[in-house]
């Protein structure tokens, strides 16, 4: 009888195979952690502890991240910051909340809120999340475990300050926002909308708005500045649910009512193909209005261009080109440049930058990070930042914007022009239009449009 | 079997029960301790270490259990309707969400504390479910799974677009269970009464016509049993079941939102029972236990978590189906050994 | 007018994502719940092929087949595996798909990418402006019809894949493979899904997310007109996009979503096989 050596192996692997190939993939998984830790400098002194839930698959959270790392190593190249016993390191912790990806139950954004405070032991939450509403839904959480949680990236609808006024000195006494926020932005730049009227006689806009909260809140906003209160005729209102992928019949409809304004308020990437197909129906309207994706220093190239004449909302001063407002204006963007390769833009990198160093202001001053101690110095904030000064409204704890930087936060509205400008020593085709206080170009309005 | 040369002679690997299985198979278990443990010790080992567990674990892994019950009841949900029922259930996210909304429509309309919501919620909330997905049960399985797949996307659309249920921002400041020891409780509790409920359902006479329906329908049906009715009966079942897991994360965090329509609550549980091993309801808890743990361990990772997650599920499905749990009842109830040939 | 022709296209762009999947299905009785990913992946892999250096029409035919040869891969390396067994192969496929689309993202494809359109510049067209990207559109989805017409009536590998389509056992006993002719419409759907993504994708930026998006369209245009079927495809394709387009233009831009999934639940309820589904509707019902 013949024998084998060896039976023919079944199909797939042996067991022994499988158990490898699984406990390797599990071990490589399970590899020590790829938090973003920076080192202790050297002091012997307890760290403070920064933590931030950032959604690090999308631009938004990883220029959020780039923004708040930037900060704490700033400050830890001074010593970190000064308490009575001396000058406490900062260690940050990064950790990916995916609150921005679809699919994603917000229970995610929660929990590593949750894990922040009971596992990495954090001081302080300086961001995240970064939607609205996964913050909204995270917020119980600081008075739950007597933590300060500032809204820092995102963040942008008004349903923020809205709910903190609601009990600024007893359920929200630890919750803050160094933003401000869709709707105020909209009524801040009225006096543009103005000169557009003044100047080219314009009186009829169309609205093409995401249908989420600050989106929502803002083309709302609109409405009311621009129908109620400046006279203008509204040719439409759209909203488009996350992910719609098409915008024909809107510009089609904005151009054959013969629209001059076109408000735009949209988060989602989509934004890119709303504005190349504005280029290339030749909408004879001008877009304006908040479009995350465009207001990437690389869309111009992505695009081809397709985003000229477009006047974007940076929302501050200082998250991207713009006059400098102060010292430290500049030097943000420089270092931020210098630090990442890459000109900052898309919004929340400078919020967050500034929740770092806000943070530190406040414990200095009030001597100690106990949260109650450091909530109660928030309140007297006064500090120049990059983008003006920061104050606190006492009951929305946000920062107060006044458009003057000596005052408070200074918006910022760019406008994409051909012609490459030279601000802060760096060419950029990004001109800021508005306010006047940041402004370093005028609104060009093509001939197709007039 | 694979046959080797050892020692100069052809051997084989065989696998026989164990002695002290043979003993415990029949009423002579009873007969002696050692018999008696061998058949209750790992039953006790998961009651205890499911009830015992949530004092030891520090705070945020009491979070964690939690949700790991909430992914569980998913799975038992998906496990049932896959291998006792024979539908693929893509919808995790569906029970979530119906279950979800109603418990904090019903907190916020008419105010009532979490005792009152959880168990409404999880009737009515199957109810629901069940009326949603009644007009595929007379179809095949692939139409009921696509349903499944699809009203997560219905109801988060709607909810968009007509601003109801609190849009987009969603609904906040519902009544929660302020003790953290009766939320960590109720939930181990739930989980071990549906887990030993449903595998006693199966040994009972509707869990027998069950099992018959998934080998062959027309049979049933030729035997003058109305076949849709017992799907309904069973989608209801697994509905509450998945309901009750909705309703439980709207009081953990006393709010509810769009995002408990998300996709990974239909995958994960899905994962956790293919890992685990399907049909036996234990090995859906087992991938649940292993899983939900496990992405908090590495969330730092972003999305490299996400694709090792998918590589293993890959691994899983198209290496060894039936899943971890049945190699362990193996090792468990029988042993190998070399027998010359 | 306007609702005419940006109709159509709106067609045309669910063919292009629908027309792999339900060719896929149709032959070898695998949904493939990858197809988005190896859409999105072509997406990426013409970037990469763009930033080497090679010009675009290169790039194009190299991404095209690479497409193809991505979905061989996932029929070989994994679905011939569980190919037979319904739960197993939509959750394999599943989260293969997904492994690559997280995969992009890992590798670092978080930001600003984009491809770029073709030519600039717009035609009139019966008074609308259409762009000339789109109208690039609408001709790849009338070639990719024609080209699944013709291979399947006319070509003997097409006629193998209808065969086994039909009657799987019937085929194999008249010499057909049944795991190559799967493997061949594997390479022909994923290709397929290449092509949509080199034509489709340069009219926005680039982003994973895509993938399960693209995936959503293919499978509700598919149920709708019938898994595996080419003239379902593209009635349903034409249907769904109108249905789309009025809805947006009478009602509003926030319904747009919804009508697709609710036009799935209705022909779910009323004719699950789809407007030109295989299976006899008395076979549906149990």
């Amino acid at each position: 009888m013949a024998t084998k050596d060896k039976e023919k192996k079944q199909k797939g692997l042996t067991r022994r195979e499988f158990i490898t190939t699984v406990g390797a993939t599990g071990m490589a998984a399970g590899m020590v952690s790829a938090f973003s830790i920076t080192p202790s400098w050297g002091a012997a002194l307890k760290p403070i502890v920064y933590g931030a839930a950032l959604p690090l698959g999308d631009p938004t959270g990883v220029e959020a991240r780039q923004g708040v790392t930037l900060a704490v190593e700033e400050i830890n190249k001074e010593g970190g910051i000064k308490l009575p016993d001396g000058k406490h390191p900062i260690e940050l912790v990064v950790l990916d909340s995916r609150d921005l990806e679809p699919g994603v139950p917000t229970s995610e954004a929660i929990q590593t809120v949750e894990r922040l405070i009971l596992s990495n032991k954090v001081d302080f939450i300086v961001g995240g999340p970064e939607r609205s509403e996964a913050w909204l839904q995270s917020s119980p959480l600081s008075q739950k475990y007597k933590k300060i949680m500032v809204a820092g990236p995102g963040c942008y609808s008004p349903a923020i300050g809205d709910t903190i006024a609601t009990d600024p000195e007893g359920k929200y006494k630890y919750c803050w926002n160094t933003n401000n926020d869709s709707r105020s932005d909209v009524i801040r730049v009225m006096p543009l909308f103005k000169s557009f009227q003044e100047q080219y006689g314009w009186k009829k806009f169309f609205v093409m708005v995401q249908d989420v909260s600050h989106t929502r809140a803002a083309g709302e906003a609109v409405n009311g500045v621009l129908q109620k209160q400046m006279g203008w005729e509204s040719l439409g209102f759209q909203r488009f649910p996350t992910g719609s992928s098409d915008f024909s019949l809107g510009l089609l409809e904005a151009k054959k009512k013969g629209a001059q304004l076109i408000f735009i308020s949209m988060e989602m990437p989509q934004v890119g193909i709303l504005l190349r197909q504005w280029h290339d129906l030749k909408v004879p309207a001008l877009p304006m209005g908040l479009m995350t994706a465009a207001q990437s220093a690389k869309f111009w190239d992505v695009s081809q261009g397709a985003c000229e004449y477009a006047i974007l909302n940076h929302t501050f001063a200082g998250n991207g080109p713009c006059k400098v407002l102060n010292p430290w204006t500049e030097r943000y963007f420089t270092n931020f440049t210098k630090r990442w390769g890459v000109e900052p833009g898309l919004v929340p990198g400078l919020p967050s930058y500034v929740t770092a160093w806000a943070i530190k202001d406040a414990v200095e001053r009030a001597g100690s990070i106990d949260s109650d101690a450091v909530a109660a110095a928030l309140h007297k904030t006064d500090l120049e930042v990059p983008y003006g000064r920061l104050k606190f409204d006492p009951k929305r704890h946000s920062a107060l914007v006044t458009d003057d930087p000596k005052t408070g936060m200074t918006t910022m509205w760019a406008q994409w022009q051909s012609k490459e400008v030279r601000v802060m020593g760096r060419q950029t085709r990004r001109v800021c239009v508005w306010p006047p206080a940041a402004a370093t170009g005028k609104v060009i309005i093509p001939d197709w449009i007039k | 079997m694979a046959a080797e040369l050892q020692n100069g002679r052809e051997k084989r690997r065989e696998r026989i029960d164990r002695g002290i299985k043979v003993r415990t198979d029949g009423l002579y278990a009873l007969l002696s301790w050692r018999e008696i443990c061998y058949l209750v010790a790992p039953r006790a080992l998961l009651i205890a270490g499911l009830l015992i567990a949530p004092l030891f674990l520090p705070t945020l892994w009491q979070r964690v259990f939690c949700l790991t019950g909430i992914y569980t009841l998913l799975a038992f949900a998906y496990d049932f309707l896959v291998s006792y029922v024979g539908f693929v259930s893509l919808g995790g996210a569906l029970w979530m969400g119906i279950g979800g909304y109603t418990a904090g429509i019903i907190a916020s309309e008419f105010g009532l504390p979490p005792v009152l919501t959880l168990p409404i919620a999880t009737f009515l909330g199957g109810a629901v479910c069940t009326l949603l997905l009644m007009p595929t049960l007379r179809l095949r399985g692939i139409y009921f799974a696509i349903a499944t797949f699809v009203y997560p996307f219905i109801f988060t659309h709607l909810i968009e677009a007509l601003q109801i249920a609190g849009g987009t921002l969603g609904l906040m400041n519902l009544p929660t269970i302020q003790n953290d020891w009766v939320l960590i409780y109720t939930m181990a509790v739930f989980v071990l009464i549906v887990l030993f409920g449903l595998r006693r359902l199966i040994s009972e006479d509707l869990g027998i016509v069950f099992r018959s329906m998934m080998e062959n329908d027309q049979a049933v049906s030729a035997a003058g049993i109305n076949i849709v009715f017992l799907k309904i009966i069973g989608v209801f079942i697994a509905s509450c079941i998945g309901c009750f897991a909705g309703a439980f994360l709207c009081v953990l965090y006393g709010s509810v939102s769009m995002s408990f329509f998300a996709l990974d609550f239909s995958i994960l549980p899905i994962a956790a029972t293919v890992i685990g091993g399907a049909g036996t309801f234990a090995g859906a808890l087992l991938g649940a236990v292993v899983l939900v743990p496990l992405t908090e361990l590495i969330r730092g990772f972003g999305s490299l978590r996400m694709v090792a997650y998918s590589l293993i599920l890959v691994l899983f499905v198209a290496l060894k189906p039936v899943g971890v749990l049945p190699y362990l009842t193996r090792k468990y109830e029988q042993f190998e050994r070399w027998v010359e040939v | 007018m306007d609702i005419v022709i940006y109709g159509l296209i709106n067609a045309a762009t669910f063919i292009l994502l629908a027309l792999g999947f339900s060719l896929i299905y149709g032959v070898s009785r695998v949904a493939n719940f990858a197809h988005g990913a190896v859409y999105i992946l072509t997406g990426f892999v013409v970037w990469a092929f763009l930033k080497v250096g090679l010009n675009y029409p290169l790039a194009i035919i190299l991404a095209v087949g690479v497409s193809a040869l991505v979905g061989i891969g996932i029929y070989q390396g994994i679905l011939i595996r569980v190919r037979g067994i319904a739960a197993s192969e939509v959750i394999a496929s599943f989260a293969v798909g997904m492994g690559i689309i997280e995969l992009i993202k890992m590798v670092g494809f978080v930001g600003s990418f984009g491809n770029p359109i073709f030519v600039r510049g717009s035609a009139e067209i019966a008074g609308v402006t259409v762009d000339y990207q789109r109208l690039f559109v609408v001709g790849a989805a009338v070639a990719a019809v024609l080209f699944v017409f013709i291979l399947t009536r006319f070509t003997k590998a097409g006629l193998a894949l209808r065969g086994i389509a039909q009657d799987e056992h019937a085929a194999m006993m008249l010499g057909i493979n049944s795991d190559r002719s799967a493997t061949v419409s594997l390479a022909i759907g994923s290709g397929l899904a290449g092509v949509a993504a080199v034509v489709l994708l340069p009219l926005g930026d680039l982003y994973a997310g895509i993938g399960y998006e693209a995936l959503t369209y293919a499978v509700a245009v598919s149920i709708v007109g019938g898994l595996g079927s080419l003239g379902g495809t593209v009635l349903a394709s034409l249907v769904l996009a109108f249905l789309q387009v009025l809805t947006v233009q009478l009602l509003g831009g926030q319904w747009r979503m919804l009508v697709i999934f609710l036009a799935i639940l209705v022909i779910l309820v009323f004719k699950p096989s789809g407007f030109f589904g295989r299976q006899k509707e008395l076979e549906e019902r149990v």
